[in-house]
């Protein structure tokens, strides 16, 4: 009984653990000439809020789409998905952009004075400027 | 057959998007959505149907119908550069003739001077409600149809006008505000026609984080001709019932409606609720309706519930000699008091899928027969109610 119960303890700390630990290192990235971010401001934009700042996403296939939404907006890529449908066919919102790795997103952020995307704290270079941590 | 005439806007509109197409070199994207649903109903008396718009539903026609839910839409954007852009939906769904002749649904033209203010013109949402922007897209919505008590008030979905939107912001709050003109032609069953000659309506949206507030007024002059309502009209004249023929004379009838919605979606969960104000005109009595919903987010899997209301105030005509009833009669047909309270389970089983499966217990108002339709050349009692099943499929592409 008790070892059991410690186990499933270990269990649940360990998987906290895991997913945050796999989750962790996504930052916000704009052009170099961008303004940083709050984490509100970072949600509007991605659920298509502000329709001043363009988004660019990675491609649905890429795991760092979940575990970015899910800590940027709160919410599941379903969810984000409903969401960015309300504004796409109500002719509000384009769909964003999407790109299909880390490279490609700076490069369409290194371009655009607007565009706003993701990518792991690892990949940033001189190219493109961290608008915010998710912290 | 029917015929969606060319607005002189649409030719504009037209005319504009081959010119900047020819300036620019456009970039299109096709996307669409739908919505198949099996709608199953134990009233066998009266069908449930999508709306007043379709000629039957589940029911008496037949005990399980796909028609209520039921649709496929797809949508065509065009982007000339960071002003122009056009956008196109076209929308297959039951229809008064009991077809699924695809209709335009929205063509207009957007130009955007700023990133705060947007200019349309063309086939426009017309934005009533809260979801009026995707009250088709089941996909973006938990339930299976928006609460028809608060959404059947105004059934209308879009208008040939123009409209203007401008956001700003106040610190962490967005404001838009939208206003907008036009007019619309629809066809109801039963060779009956609705017409907005003027449409216009002011609304407001307030988005705060989790929260967003709305509130909209739509203003409306319209011709109703409801083909069995002619006997009456017939009857009137032959008592020389003038007063009445006046009364309850169905053209340039000025009706508006007053909408207050608010939504709270932290993520997990969420609460929304809306409430109309409907003041009619003529044979469109005054009525007010409004629902309350709410749902929990667990993973793929979203349990939810809604209940809605819509009362009608009609004032019982006593004044027509021989021909009370029959007014009677039609006030009561025209504008329903019902509620339905529903359950329902939304499961995201795919990344651009969802199930719903949804219970509805309606209740008709003891004197109205609320949104339930006898079939054509039968007759239903009033305070009937309902218990409904639905099952579908919503997707986007």
């Amino acid at each position: 009984m008790n070892s059991s119960k410690s186990f499933v303890v270990a269990a649940i700390v360990l998987s906290g653990f895991m997913s945050s630990a796999r989750a962790a290192d996504i930052v916000v990235i704009g052009h170099p000439s961008a303004a940083a971010l709050t984490k509100d401001q970072v949600s509007d934009v991605f659920l298509g809020k502000n329709p001043s700042l363009t988004v660019v996403d990675m491609s649905e296939s890429l795991p760092i789409r979940a575990d970015f939404y899910k800590q940027a907006t709160g919410r599941d890529a379903a969810q984000v998905k409903a969401a960015w449908s309300r504004l796409v066919f109500s002719g509000k919102a384009q769909p964003p952009k999407e790109v299909a790795d880390a490279a490609a997103m700076k490069k369409a952020i290194a371009a655009d004075p607007k565009a706003i995307g993701y990518v792991e704290k690892s990949a940033v270079d001189g190219t493109v400027k961290v608008v915010s941590t998710l912290n | 057959m029917k015929y969606v005439p060319m607005h002189p806007l649409a030719a504009a509109i037209s005319l504009a998007l081959c010119a900047s197409a020819a300036l620019a070199e456009p970039t299109y994207k096709l996307s669409g959505f739908g919505t198949l649903a099996a709608v199953h109903s134990d009233q066998d008396a009266a069908d449930f149907t999508g709306s007043v718009f379709h000629p039957n539903g589940a029911g008496a026609t037949r005990s399980t119908s796909t028609h209520p839910d039921s649709k496929l839409g797809v949508q065509l954007n065009a982007t000339f550069n960071s002003q122009w852009s056009a956008v196109a939906q076209v929308i297959s769904q039951y229809q008064y003739d009991a077809s699924y002749r695809p209709q335009l649904e929205w063509g207009n033209l957007t130009y955007k001077p700023s990133d705060a203010l947007s200019l349309r013109a063309g086939r426009i949402a017309l934005p009533a409600y809260l979801m009026s922007d995707s009250r088709l897209v089941g996909y973006a919505h938990v339930w299976a149809r928006p609460p028809q008590e608060v959404y059947g008030v105004l059934p209308l979905t879009s208008n040939d006008g123009v409209d203007a939107t401008y956001r700003s912001q106040f610190g962490s709050a967005q404001n838009t505000v939208q206003v907008y003109y036009g007019t619309n032609k629809v066809n109801i069953p039963n060779g009956s026609t609705a017409e907005a000659k003027k449409s216009w309506g002011i609304n407001d949206t307030v988005e705060v984080g989790s929260l967003t507030l709305r509130a909209a007024y739509t203003r409306l002059n319209e011709d109703l001709a409801i083909k069995s309502f002619d006997g009456l009209y017939a009857g009137m004249a032959f008592f020389g019932e003038t007063d009445m023929l006046e009364k309850y004379d169905t053209h340039n009838m000025h009706t508006s409606a007053l909408a207050l919605g608010a939504q709270y979606d932290p993520g997990d969960w969420f609460v929304l609720s809306e409430i109309v104000d409907y003041r009619g005109a003529s044979v469109l009595a005054d009525s007010r309706a409004w629902y309350v919903a709410g749902g929990y987010r667990f993973g793929k899997f979203t349990p939810y519930a809604i209940h809605s209301r819509v009362k009608a105030r009609i004032e019982d005509e006593t004044n027509g000699g021989l021909m009370n009833g029959g007014i009677n009669t039609v006030l009561y047909s025209i504008t329903p008091t019902q509620k339905t309270t529903s359950v329902g389970m939304r499961y995201d089983v795919y990344k651009n899928t969802a199930l719903k499966l949804q219970y509805d217990r309606l209740e008709a108002g003891s004197k109205s027969r609320g949104r339930l339709v006898a079939p054509t050349g039968t007759t239903a009692p009033s305070g009937l109610d309902a218990n409904i099943v639905t099952l579908g499929v919503d997707f986007v592409f």
